[in-house]
């Protein structure tokens, strides 16, 4: 009983791992997919997002010689709902916002850039955000240290895995609603006019499309996106910590996985594109205690898979560009439901 | 206007103008300008001197996408479908003003929005069977010929509701009897208010089709007037010649 | 003045350039961002160690194999990845490349792991020059392994690098290429040649980079050449992008800026972390105001002035606010 408890808590939290890093696919999908923006400073949206969730459902803690210290917010503030703390509902939004007002800054300068220039200025920006804001204002954030000790919206004590699934259930409901709006908004002619963007900015301009608008409002959704992520990642880690451990350009790079092998310009590719990636590394750090290994191997293997995801990628670009799933025809569907006002 | 690339003068202190609700050729020999020229009027590119003039407002400097608002477009001469669309959505997305291009709008879904797609869609389609395009509307651009191209270009000039109507080459590679419908087409167009200002090189297309005819050489105009004037104009003559 | 800062300014501009030159050439003659340039120095400087380790420290054979191995992987890199992304636009390859720097990174890992690994060199004493440091009151110090040797390089390199551009035929081919490569190809050019000759020496000055970084850090790391590759791109485009020239102006410049930076620290008390903010402050700025950097190589792109986005913004978002007053 013990042991099936145990493989709950396990799977479930990596099953919203697996969630979380999915919205970030969607969300570049929408940025890289449709608009065709090659976002490369993810991590700092994805930062900006779970530190300002972190600081928004934790007490302030004062700066001491042992403890890092950060603002945070009393959080007898917040009114409880059913005994759940509303506290983590802003904590997303506000992390959605943070991230939003980053994006829209960052646009100003960067969207008339070429697709490469835009890369390396977004990587550029993404690191200083994180690298250099993040982990030198101590006070704030925690600096170099990070801070953990990040509450979850359901708490059930020694029962970890009630904890890990209850999370889960949240997660997943997030991902879907995410997902059917993203698909709702790829449907609609808002979708249709970012593919101009994407497919030939000057003859899109030529047909009367504001192209720089368009890259922003899709640049500036796909943060907030990006910002509910790292807030419900924040939660997920049950901490925040600053690059050199986590939120690194990696993490950035991976996403460009997800997106591109699975199939950009698809939302049902890219969630494939993360399933592939991740439960490579889950199937891989476990395997070890599964079978019998030589010990040398098993560390190896780790390092195999990125090799292996590397391989994959350069085969997809060479010979498959569009993905494994590649992008289907939208059509402009009527929604079932249209508000009318 | 003038306008310099990299040390050629490719429009040279040129200045002309063009009647409404006429068909006015522009010719002249490959490199006098003619697509420089109608980029700048679009708003590709800027006129590093000079003003561009629509009515009676100044478009010059203006992006393309507002220089489309006020009624002017153009048609590329090397077709610049949008590949991974299909033919229709090429044309929906065309259509000027639309007002479910925002995000909020993508979101909640106004039924204002949805009312406004099905209009555009028939407007698209009747607009697909006039160039004879319309079994393919769900087609992917990229799969048309490179005449069927030419057409789509056509039919989505058209569809963002123009005033004027810059066509750079509009016939060229398509078949004689589809190149007679247009033409017709476009003179329906005209009697109704439109004007057109074509880049052509097939003279018989000039001769029959236009009401004025402007020629170019080197970044200026040499000769204007009736097509028949025009072609007998020795300054032209030379210019093709010597060309 | 303040020498000391000045002089470790110049090492530091000595091994940013190396990669830099390397990164600068491959943007000019196959247009993209190798965003995997970094992994190559690193993989030079895991490869001379093993050849070290090999010959029982043999450091000739491990500089030279080093170099050699380096040079054998891009042109393969060009042959099976790279020839076959020509005309895709500049971001196929660059994607192509990061797929290449996750390999890279990767396979030194699973060869090293992931600790540290010294390099296994006795450091000779530092040299002391008769000058005193009017700020620190210490006489100026370069240390011949870590200080001089890094510079001489780089001065060899740029040297070597200006001759071959200038003064040799293949240099010329090399600038016509990346200027224009079809009308190269019709001049009689074998531009396939150039590209993978150009590759070679993107191989052999990343190779000699990353010794040089090891030699400096005497420690090595998977992450090595990646986590230096940020500071050489902000280099690059300073200096202009696929321009060699512009490459060596710009390492120039960012060495001794953020070397700079640290006396304006002290008197200014400004904490010392924010002198990362350098190199990245610099690149947003340039990218802000002038893209095609110092030396101004056309960027394939017209590049308004930053004035004209703010109007377009605040055009667009009037736009969209009167179109919804008008409903």
């Amino acid at each position: 009983m013990a042991e099936l408890t145990g493989v709950v808590a396990d799977v479930s939290r990596f099953l919203a791992y697996f969630a979380i890093w999915g919205i970030l696919a969607i969300a570049l999908n929408m940025q890289l997919g449709q608009a065709g923006l090659y976002n490369a400073g993810i991590v700092g949206f994805w930062g900006i997002g779970a530190y300002a969730a972190a600081m928004v459902v934790t007490d302030p803690v004062a700066a001491g010689i042992a403890t890092p210290g950060h603002w945070g917010i009393d959080q007898s503030v917040f009114p409880r709902i059913a005994g759940v703390s509303t506290s983590f509902a802003f904590g997303v939004v506000v992390a959605g916002i943070a991230a939003a007002v980053l994006a829209f800054f960052i646009a100003i300068p960067t969207l008339r850039l070429r697709a490469d220039y835009f890369a390396i200025a977004t990587l550029g920006l993404g690191e200083i955000t994180m690298r250099v804001f993040v982990k030198n204002l101590q006070g704030v954030t925690g600096g170099v240290y990070g801070f953990g000790g990040i509450p979850r919206p359901f708490e059930f004590g020694f029962e970890t895995y009630k904890t890990e699934l209850s999370y889960f259930g949240l997660v997943a409901v997030a991902l879907l609603v995410i997902f059917l709006a993203v698909e709702r908004m790829s449907r609609s002619p808002w979708g249709r006019a970012l593919r101009t963007v994407r497919e030939d900015e000057d003859a899109a301009q030529a047909f009367g499309k504001d192209t720089f608008f368009l890259k922003l409002q899709s640049f500036v959704f796909g943060a907030f996106l990006m910002g509910v992520s790292g807030a419900l990642f924040a939660f997920w880690l049950r901490g925040v910590f600053p690059p050199e451990n986590q939120f690194t350009p990696q993490d950035t790079f991976t996403v460009w996985v997800m997106v591109i092998i699975g199939g950009m310009g698809n939302n049902r590719g890219v969630l494939l594109g993360a399933w592939v990636f991740l439960f490579l590394e889950y199937v891989t750090v476990r395997l070890p205690s599964w079978i019998d290994i030589p010990q040398a191997f098993a560390i190896k293997i780790f390092y195999f898979r990125l090799i292996a995801i590397g391989v994959i990628l350069i085969l997809i670009i060479l010979f498959r560009p569009q993905g494994l799933l590649p992008e289907k025809k939208h059509v402009a569907k009527r929604p079932r439901w249209v508000l009318n006002w | 206007m003038t306008k310099t690339f990299g040390g050629v003068r490719a429009v040279d202190r040129c200045t002309l103008a063009v009647q409404s609700g006429t068909i006015t050729g522009l010719i002249g020999p490959n490199g006098a300008g003619k697509t420089t020229l109608f980029n700048m009027i679009i708003g590709l590119y800027a006129p590093e001197e000079g003003s561009i003039t629509f009515g009676v407002e100044r478009i010059d400097g203006l992006p393309a996408y507002e220089i489309v608002d006020r009624g002017v477009v153009k048609s590329f001469q090397i077709p610049r479908e949008f590949r991974r669309l299909t033919v229709l959505e090429n044309l929906l997305v065309a259509h000027p003003r639309h007002p479910g291009e925002n995000p909020i709008a993508a979101l909640f879904g106004r039924r204002r929005v949805w009312d406004h797609e099905e209009m555009i869609r028939k407007k698209g389609l009747d607009m697909l069977a006039l160039v004879e395009l319309d079994p393919l509307s769900d087609a992917y651009a990229s799969d048309l010929s490179g005449g069927q191209k030419k057409l789509l270009e056509l039919a989505r000039a058209l569809m963002t509701e123009p005033k004027l109507v810059l066509l750079d080459e509009p016939v060229a590679g398509v078949n004689p009897t589809l190149t007679k419908k247009l033409l017709s087409l476009l003179s329906d167009l005209r009697a109704n208010g439109k004007t057109f200002f074509m880049i052509e090189h097939d003279m018989d297309v000039v001769m029959t089709q236009c009401d004025r005819v402007i020629a170019m050489h080197q970044g200026r105009p040499i000769a204007e007037g009736s097509p028949v004037e025009v072609r007998r104009d020795e300054k032209v003559l030379e210019a093709y010649l010597g060309a | 003045m303040v020498l000391q800062n000045l002089l470790n300014g110049l090492v530091e501009a000595s091994v940013i350039v190396m990669a830099a030159m390397g990164l600068s050439l491959i943007y000019g003659v196959k247009k993209f961002a190798n965003f995997a340039h970094g992994d190559m120095m690193t993989v030079g400087a895991y490869f001379a160690l093993f050849i070290m380790g090999v010959t029982g420290r043999n450091y000739v054979a491990g500089i030279l194999g080093a170099l050699l191995f380096v040079a054998l992987l891009a042109i393969l890199f060009e042959f099976l990845i790279f020839s076959r992304l020509e005309g895709r636009g500049p971001v196929a390859p660059l994607v192509a490349s990061v797929g290449l720097a996750l390999i890279l990174q990767n396979s030194i890992r699973s060869v090293w792991g992931t600790d540290i690994i010294t390099f296994g060199i006795v450091l000779p004493e530092n040299w002391a020059f008769p000058v005193r440091d009017p700020l620190t009151g210490l006489f100026v110090t370069l240390n011949p392994l870590q200080g001089f040797a890094p510079m001489v390089t780089a001065l060899v390199s740029v040297l070597f690098l200006t001759f071959l551009l200038q003064f040799t035929k293949l240099g010329k081919a090399m600038r016509a290429t990346a200027d224009n490569p079809d009308l190269a190809r019709i001049t009689g050019i074998n531009v396939k040649q150039v590209r993978y000759v150009t590759w070679v020496l993107a191989g052999l000055l990343a190779g000699a980079g990353g010794i040089i970084i090891g030699v400096r850090l005497t420690t090595l790391v998977p992450g090595l050449g990646a986590s230096i590759l940020l500071i050489v791109f902000s280099a690059v485009i300073l200096g202009g992008i696929g321009s060699a020239y512009g490459a060596m102006l710009g390492a120039l410049v960012m060495g001794l800026a953020r070397n700079l930076f640290f006396p304006v620290a002290v008197r200014t008390g400004i904490p010392e972390e924010f002198s990362l903010l350098i190199p990245f402050g610099i690149l947003v700025i340039v990218l802000l105001v002038r893209p095609q950097g110092i030396v101004g190589r056309p960027v394939g792109f017209d590049v308004p002035p930053i004035r004209a986005e703010f109007k377009k913004l605040l055009h667009s978002l009037a736009r969209a606010w009167r179109r919804r007053v008008r409903g």
